[in-house]
């Protein structure tokens, strides 16, 4: 491991949401690494003051004017939330909490709009995020916002619903081909009656509960959720399947098999901690390797934040960045499907790929960006977002503070430090021609706004997409 | 030469150019499929009604009883619909779409569907764009999939096209996407930026690595830019005359007819209209949307009938479900199950009706049965249509129906 600036802002991306502009990119390496453990270890909660005292349902008594308020302090306390995550993701200095938050978003695909189900499924993942892996399952498997989102409200013994336990093995812990039909329809009886309440708390029904004999695995035992978890936990098969996902994530999205062995016999050993196994990730020469330094495409929600935060771009709308999610693809606590968001080439297309590099002449200069997301069923939500002038487009309006970002460059030769520039923002070199390009465009402009300008072009390359 | 002339020369000229910019890894391997695709001019365009639109409100079996008894408050007054067969008539808000029916323009599917539905919008979406079984994921939309089929190697985006400002899933492949766009000329502006025009002029000299992520979004930006000055200068040949509706849905089958017309070699068009949700007052709201697409296709019909483009050209119009028959306690409906869906086109063999009116009688649990997967109909499509092998792009076997 050789503390090279390249690494340290690669470690930066990797375990956070990318470097700040005060980054120290002399430092040592190993140092940086316990910092951003040490300042991640704490779980702080996120809040919500708009309390909704009832979810949804039994809406159809209500009024229409009851329902216009029930929506409207639905819709508060939900911007409430994304509005702290957005400040986390982007500022927190416990950064790799958020990334791996973010993660395990992603695993625990899971849409939700009830604010408090969505404050609990946060926070449960926040709060498990670098601990045990089967205390974050045990966990999830009792978690309102997920239970319904895979409508195990509806698993009931006289008509058990396969969803929950289906997507249980498939998606959060052994993958494909490691279970059989029968085992879905075994598991599926185990978590027959797990529910929640109006308040979200998790509820067991037990006159739904089927109490009989189940075969799981191999295994016979009248079986509740909690015995299914620990059964498919002791299957070497469900430490492989994350660690796969944890090394496509946060190394490379082609797997190194070898690799991937080794850590994956290493997380089992250690009963499943997290924590030890990003760290074994970070600490290894293998992660700063050529191949893996600015090898991955960013996602929407990486490309954003880490704007954000090195320029401290303020939205006047906080809201604003909503249709910026949208059309690139990525909208928070609202995944494609169950299988969560694929990442890699998948977020590219020739529109996707129009707007980001379109994004920081938005950003940093209020560039007009005509962007008219596509309705969403729940169209109500939508409107009040994402609606423009009606020439189906509208203006994003940002202010910047970008004083730490202008020093770091400014004590300088005026002109030559277009390589810092670039070294600082990119992680995969442009070639030469790419940097004379920019130099052409940045020639006329001096000081301050040299520095920005320059700034500006560097990340609207394709290569500030990756990381 | 008089002005006219001179500006026809002018777009002329600027298409002789962009093709010559082309850059050099897509020609050879584009060629072959452009010629094939000469040869075979077939055109399919996709219309999706988001939100779930209520069926048995637009195509309405009136003969039955139940359809009156079911929903009181809904149920259009026989007086007021346009009646076509002695079953069957069309929501009061479709005049023109009675007229291409009564011209032999339409065939529309009764009672379409697919086993175990799924009543969230998202999903059945999903199931829909993705043409999956409800018990599958497949993340490639069906249209994307053609595109990795039929074009492989060849990535041209402008080859299908969502207007749109962002690609749904449909025309996602896993190797070829389609292109989004609704404005050609603001999309074109901006790949005409001169910074971004310098920075992909630099990259034709390069070649492009298939493993390297950084060179796969130089070679997205290359595609894109040469796809959308295709489209834009398309965009500038033909001027349509006819009336569309004066909305955004009107001006993008608009601009769907216009690149028909001009020759685009475009082979799928996609895009959507939203807003069928209605679980309130649903009447007003749905006759509403069902008149901006009566128009709107009336006049992209005739467009094409002009242009001679009707025969090469299959129009589709779907919604991810039906609603339930019986209404709710808002004068709305509630999600539902089965669904009509409807066929445009020069060249259907089955004009009007395909499959009985629904059977109001035998529901299940207050929903329509189907009787027509809806992959019946894409494998259709896919081979008759299409020309291509609908079992690979479905990964099964599903029935060849007889419209085309």
């Amino acid at each position: 491991m050789i503390s090279t600036p390249k690494n340290i802002q690669h470690l930066y991306w990797r375990a956070g949401f990318g470097p700040a502009p005060d980054l120290n990119i002399h430092a040592n390496l190993e140092n940086e690494i316990e910092t951003i453990f040490a300042k991640s270890s704490k779980f702080i909660p996120i809040t919500l003051r708009n309390i909704m005292v009832k979810p949804r349902g039994g809406g159809k008594s209500k009024t229409a004017e009851q329902k216009k308020e029930f929506r409207d302090v639905e819709r508060a306390g939900r911007l409430e939330i994304i509005t702290q995550v957005f400040e986390r993701q982007a500022h927190s200095e416990a950064c790799l909490r958020e990334k791996m938050t973010m993660f395990w978003m992603g695993h625990f695909a899971c849409r939700t709009t009830h604010p408090q189900f969505t404050k609990d499924y946060y926070n449960t993942i926040s709060q498990n995020a670098l601990g045990k892996f089967d205390v974050l399952l045990s966990a999830m498997i009792r978690n309102s916002a997920l239970l319904a989102y895979l409508n195990n409200n509806l698993n009931r013994k006289s008509k058990p619903n396969e969803n929950f336990a289906r997507e249980l093995m498939e998606l959060f812990t052994l993958g494909i081909g490691n279970y059989t039909e029968q085992d879905v329809k075994e598991g599926a009886r185990s978590f027959t009656g797990w529910g929640f309440d109006t308040d979200g708390n998790f509820l067991l029904r037990e006159q739904q509960h089927d109490d009989g004999t189940k075969t799981f695995l191999g295994k016979s035992g009248n079986f509740d959720g909690a015995a299914i978890a620990k059964i498919i936990l002791q299957k070497k098969e469900c430490s492989h399947f994350i660690t796969s996902k944890i090394y496509k994530y946060f190394v490379n999205n082609i797997p190194d098999n070898k690799i991937i062995a080794e850590l994956s016999t290493s997380f089992f050993d250690s009963g499943y901690d997290i924590e030890k196994l990003m760290r074994k990730i970070f600490t290894s020469e293998w992660f700063y390797n050529n191949e893996n330094v600015g090898s991955k495409i960013k996602s929407p929600i990486e490309l954003l934040a880490g704007m954000i935060k090195m320029f401290n771009i303020n939205f006047e709308n906080p809201l604003a960045r909503f249709p910026i999610q949208k059309v690139l693809g990525q909208v928070i606590f609202n995944p494609p499907n169950v299988a969560g968001w694929p990442e890699g080439r998948n977020w590219i297309d020739s529109s996707t790929m129009i707007y980001r590099t379109r994004l920081p002449q938005v950003l940093l200069q209020n560039a007009e960006v005509l962007i008219t997301p596509k309705e969403d069923f729940d169209a109500q939500d939508t409107m009040d977002i994402s609606s423009g002038n009606g020439s189906g487009g509208r203006r994003i309006r940002t202010n910047i503070q970008a004083d730490t970002f202008i020093k770091k460059f400014k004590n300088q030769n005026e002109r030559n430090n277009i390589g810092d520039i670039v070294g600082f923002l990119l992680q995969t070199d442009p070639n030469a021609s790419t940097i004379q390009l920019i130099e052409n465009y940045t020639a006329s402009y001096s000081g301050d706004l040299a520095i920005l300008k320059t700034a500006d072009f560097i990340m609207s390359l394709p290569e500030y997409q990756m990381c | 030469m008089n002005s006219i002339d001179r500006k026809k020369f002018l777009q002329l000229s600027a298409l002789a150019s962009t093709s010559m910019f082309i850059p050099k890894f897509l020609h050879g391997m584009g060629t072959s499929s452009i010629l094939n695709n000469a040869t075979d001019d077939k055109i399919l365009i996709v219309l999706q009604l988001s939100g779930g639109n209520d069926g048995l409100n637009t195509f309405i079996p009136f003969n039955q009883d139940l359809y009156y008894q079911l929903r009181p408050g809904i149920g259009i007054p026989k007086s007021s619909i346009l009646k076509v067969t002695d079953e069957m008539g069309f929501n009061p808000g479709m005049m023109e779409m009675k007229t291409l029916f009564d011209q032999g323009d339409l065939c529309i599917i009764n009672n379409v569907g697919y086993p175990n539905p799924d009543h969230s919008h998202f999903r059945s979406m999903d199931i829909w764009t993705s043409a999956s079984g409800s018990d599958q994921f497949i993340e490639p939309g069906w249209l994307g999939r053609y595109l990795d089929a039929s074009c492989s190697g060849c990535d041209l985006a402008h080859m299908a096209i969502e207007v749109d400002d962002s690609l749904g899933k449909a025309l996602k492949g896993e190797f070829t996407k389609g292109l989004a766009l609704n404005n050609p000329s603001r999309i074109y502006n901006a790949t005409r930026d001169p910074f971004f025009k310098e920075l992909i002029e630099l990259q034709n000299k390069g070649d492009f690595k298939v493993n390297n992520n950084n060179d796969y979004l130089y070679k997205t930006l290359v595609e894109t830019s040469s796809s959308v000055s295709y489209i834009y200068n398309k965009s500038k040949i033909y001027q349509s005359k006819e009336v569309y509706p004066d909305n955004a849905f009107g001006k993008n089958l608009k601009l769907i007819s216009e690149l028909i017309c001009a020759g685009s070699e475009t082979k799928i068009y996609y895009v959507s209209l939203s807003g069928f949700d209605t679980h309130a007052r649903q009447n007003p709201a749905q006759e509403k949307l069902l008149k901006i697409v009566s128009e709107g296709l009336h006049s992209l019909i005739n467009d094409l009938k002009k242009n001679h483009k009707f025969d090469q050209t299959l129009i589709m119009a779907f919604s991810e479900f039906g609603r339930r028959v019986q209404q709710n306690g808002s004068g709305g409906t509630d999600h539902g199950e089965a669904n009509n869906l409807l066929l445009a086109g020069g060249a259907l063999k089955k004009k009007g009706f395909y499959n009985p009116p629904p059977d109001l009688a035998s529901l299940a649990t207050g929903n329509l049965k189907f009787q027509t997967d809806f992959r019946d109909i894409y494998a259709t499509i896919l081979n008759k249509w299409l020309h291509t092998d609908d079992k690979k792009i479905l990964g099964g076997e599903f029935k060849q129906m007889d419209f085309i």
